[in-house]
């Protein structure tokens, strides 16, 4: 059989399982918790899973082997991204799902808005969960219809709206649940994906000795990183900073209102620090670290040597599955491709809905006065509007969409504001926290589109540094804040202190970590990484890539540390006994 | 002194013996540490080709 018939045999296999946990739920949600947050009910197993899946797009599938074919191995530090995006779900994931429990909130705006009573910072909430949702779900939506046309012939238009109608379906019947559950087989395959084509790229070098021989050869513009900082504006360069900041962006990923959410929705925090840790940190990392590189690093060679010719960084990874993949193996290889693309379409698409149900119809529109039927067909009616968003901004405004897609994760990151002060009671007024959201936002505009990343310093961590910089501003100017709102506060604060307080132990590992993880972030991701150039050499990997193994290896004792020994993600049968019964609901939920 | 360091290496030893003090996470750890390392020695062998 023809790899284009086992692209179909596989997808219609993939499209028969979506289809079965979107009809599952269908048939079993009937409550709009059920259908917004599973019911606060999601399994230890599928979230680890389907959350990993989720946090790694299309886009590492994708694009991170091109960028590395563009950039060389400075690129590959954008790997580490295994490790910085769940160390924001181990900043704040365990007391996310903690605050969702006691207050009863459905919506991230619900958490923050109570916090700061203020409803202003709902509708930046909602206002940046939108945003994040299309542009996000479009940059997914557009490059499974751009392989699917590699792969099949048919039009990209055709591919995305085809792929744009599967994530739909199984969202608009199922819900998060079913969305959690089809995570978990896309995280099978797109890790599979990933290791099987790199696999094969090594393969056609005659094995790894062959490869790093040849790799040896490569000039120093790919296998160095160039310098720490460029004192300039709108070059970008893979500088020391650049690495650092590039990685505070993807940290967005994990505190963009759609994964505070889905923290709602799980039954106990117990899979956070097996998610951060291993699931994330090991398994993708070894998928990255090794096999991504192959690609990429594979794909200079290729070129260089004329064997493949490559007309741009979007054409690596299809030419290479076309090039070297049997029929079979193609036909999983696209498979793991659609997956991690509908892996994060699907959350992002599915919690915008629910977060445009229930901060905008249900509270505004409605009054708090609907009920389940209601709210589930309406969620299900916005999360049509954003699929169909998506899709009309993908297909009609390619070059805006690579602009704001860019911008969705600088805009989660700047989230940090929310989350640092409502979770771990960094303290400004209420007014500094609407202005800090919005100066974050303005700041990453301009730092993208007017003034691009002045310093080689990504635009995420502009954004995050000036809207951290107006909330403390805002404090030290003397805006003060209502008694309603600071006694409301003070009661978060003893409540989260009390409930998850850090044993001995815990403490005094926190405190190591308080120098540890800036130490790794500055050597292993930081300026610091230049030493990298030229540090040391093992088992034939250039330098630089030897030096992001071993960081990568200490990420992972970090990792363990942090979730683990200090305890940020791990949870007792007393926390979670508190939690379920110490209860102080203020959100209705019909 | 000598006595309670011996008590204490001869408790830990016990513990050792019995695998007790370890937590899951701690063997994971282990186990994954382990991997990679063995993983890229025998690529450095020329395993891996």
């Amino acid at each position: 059989m023809s790899g284009t018939t086992w692209v179909y045999i596989m997808l219609g296999i993939y499209i028969v399982y979506c289809f079965y946990w979107g009809l599952r739920g269908y048939f079993t949600e009937k409550t709009s918790s059920g259908y917004a947050i599973a019911g606060r009910s999601i399994p230890f197993f599928a979230f680890l899973l389907a959350s990993t899946a989720a946090s790694f797009s299309g886009w590492t599938f994708v694009s991170h082997p091109g960028a590395i074919y563009l950039s060389g191995l400075a690129y590959a530090f954008a790997s580490f991204y295994v490790l910085t995006i769940p160390i924001t779900g181990a900043f704040f994931g365990k007391r996310t799902w903690l605050m969702g429990k006691r207050y009863g909130f459905v919506t991230p705006g619900d958490m923050y808005a109570y916090y700061y009573n203020n409803e202003a910072v709902r509708f930046l909430v909602v206002a940046t969960a939108f945003l994040y949702a299309t542009f996000y779900s479009a940059l997914q939506l557009t490059a499974a219809g751009a392989l699917f046309h590699y792969v099949t012939g048919l039009p990209a238009a055709f591919g995305a709206i085809f792929m744009g109608f599967i994530v739909w379906f199984y969202i608009c019947t199922g819900g998060l649940k079913a969305s959690t559950w089809v995570g978990v087989i896309q995280f099978i395959l797109l890790v599979s994906g990933i290791v099987i084509l790199g696999a094969y790229v090594l393969h056609h070098f005659g094995g790894w000795s062959d490869f790093a021989a040849q790799m040896a050869m490569l000039e120093a513009r790919y296998l160095e990183v160039p310098a720490i900082i460029n004192f300039t504006v709108g070059q970008r360069a893979w500088t020391g900073v650049m690495i650092l900041s590039y990685m505070f962006a993807l940290m967005g990923i994990q505190s963009s209102p759609a994964f505070t959410m889905w923290t709602f929705g799980i039954k106990d925090p117990k899979p956070l620090a097996w998610q951060h840790v291993f699931m994330s940190t090991f398994i993708v990392g070894f998928a990255l670290f090794f096999f991504t590189a192959f690609q990429g690093m594979g794909a200079i060679m290729l070129q260089k040597t004329g064997i493949l010719e490559f007309a741009s960084d979007r054409d690596v990874v299809p030419i290479l599955m076309k090039n070297f993949l049997p029929p079979f193996m193609l036909g999983v290889v696209f498979i793991g491709a659609i997956a991690a693309m509908h892996s994060t379409a699907a959350p992002y698409i599915g919690t915008g809905g629910s977060i445009l149900l229930r901060d905008i119809w249900w509270r505004y529109v409605r009054k708090q006065q609907c009920g389940d039927a209601e709210q589930i067909w309406v969620n299900r009616l916005f999360a049509t509007i954003i699929t169909i968003a998506a899709l009309w901004v993908g297909l009609t405004s390619t070059a805006v969409l690579v602009m704001l897609g860019g911008l969705a994760t600088a805009f989660g990151f700047v989230m940090y504001v929310l989350l640092s002060g409502t979770l771990w009671g960094l303290r400004w007024p209420s007014i500094g926290s609407v202005l800090g959201v919005l100066a974050g936002m303005v700041a990453v505009f301009i730092t993208y589109r007017v003034y691009p990343e002045p310093l080689t310093i990504h635009c995420a961590a502009w954004g995050t540094g000036v809207g951290l910089l107006v909330a403390y501003a805002c404090r030290f100017l003397g805006f003060r804040d209502s008694e309603e709102t600071t006694q409301r506060q003070q009661e978060v604060r003893a409540w989260l202190d009390r409930v998850d307080a850090p044993s001995e132990s815990g403490k005094k590992w926190r405190k190591a970590m308080k120098v540890l993880v800036p130490l790794w972030y500055l050597f292993a991701i930081g300026p610091a990484c230049i030493i990298g150039n030229k540090a040391f050499s093992f088992a034939g990997f250039p330098p630089l890539w030897s030096w992001q193994l071993v960081w990568w290896i200490l990420g992972i004792i970090m990792m363990w540390a942090l979730c683990f020994k200090a305890e940020m993600s791990t949870t007792n049968e007393e926390q979670i006994r508190q939690a379920n019964t110490d209860t102080m609901i203020v959100v209705k939920e019909t | 002194m000598a006595g309670q360091r011996l008590a204490a290496f001869a408790k830990y030893k016990a513990i050792g013996r019995k695998g007790g003090m370890m937590k899951t996470e701690d063997r994971y750890l282990l186990v994954v540490v382990g991997f990679i390392i063995g993983w890229i020695t025998l690529m450095g062998m020329g395993v891996l080709g």
